[in-house]
């Protein structure tokens, strides 16, 4: 799983309109996400700049404004491979309003294939699942490989 | 890589299998890392082998063998009447790396977002 966490110089309503809004989304994502409308269950697009990579489709899986989104994209018309999970999470700094804490995370959906595109939410890789896969396959199997 | 968008470029396809949903299904096991384990250090090994050191009948050691050998992580030889069982290293570097590049994608993305909201 990846994981970032940052703090953005914005409250999060600011940050959640930066995160969300197709239009400004495009200045720093490096591609247009659209999802119309942005509520749980609605599918989304994301067309990547100057046609660098796939195009992805998606769906939302969890949407509460300003603090919470979730969704899980795959290459278009391919759910079968590279289904990942990806989550914002915002939290307003405790010591200023003007700072916002945002978590990114994207993890593979490590169950089966169909899976991805069906409506239950699927399991995903977990922060428990890296951990132990880095350790093993940097410490053990890079060495004897 | 040629062109690069403002965001990084997009991730190119998963190498070896083509298929990270059953990579990481597979890997998403502790019994199954566990036997990848064990044969990368002791490999290759039969079923009955690696059954011996888990509180885990053969035949469920026969069936995370399968899902690993599904995910073209580990691979088979009949050696007489035994069927030994070897790590195959390459999808899970690939793993590994494809994760690393959906990490270096949301790193661009992230300085990308802070430039603009600090605009």
């Amino acid at each position: 799983m990846i994981q970032r966490q940052i703090v953005v110089p914005t409250d999060p309503d600011r940050l959640w309109r930066a995160l969300t809004d197709p239009e400004e989304a495009e200045t720093w994502f490096g591609g247009r996400i659209d999802w119309t409308p942005l509520e749980e269950g609605s599918p989304l697009r994301f067309t990547p700049a100057r046609g660098d990579g796939p195009s992805r489709e998606g769906r939302i899986d969890a949407v509460q404004p300003g603090r919470y989104l979730r969704f899980r994209w795959w290459p278009e018309n391919s759910p079968a491979t590279e289904c990942t999970d990806v989550a914002y999470v915002l939290e307003p700094d405790p010591s200023s309003e003007s700072a916002t804490h945002l978590t990114v995370e994207e993890a593979p959906v490590a169950v089966d294939a169909t899976a991805c595109a069906s409506v239950s939410t699927p399991a995903r890789w977990t922060l428990d699942d890296e951990m132990q896969f880095r350790v093993w396959a940097g410490s053990r199997l890079a060495v004897r490989v | 890589m040629g062109r690069v968008p403002p965001g990084g470029p997009g991730l190119t396809p998963f190498p070896s299998t083509g298929r990270t949903d059953e990579v990481f299904a597979a890997l998403a096991d502790r019994t199954r890392r566990h036997l990848l384990e064990r044969l990368s250090e002791d490999g290759p090994l039969s079923a009955t082998d690696l059954a011996g050191g888990l509180p885990i009948s053969r035949q469920a050691v026969v069936k995370h063998l399968a899902a690993l050998g599904a995910a073209g992580l580990v691979h088979s030889d009949r050696r007489g009447r035994e069927v030994l069982f070897a790590v195959e290293a390459e999808p899970l570097r690939d793993a590994t790396d494809w994760l690393e590049q959906i990490g270096r994608i949301w790193d661009r993305r992230l300085v990308a977002l802070v430039k603009h909201l600090s605009e």
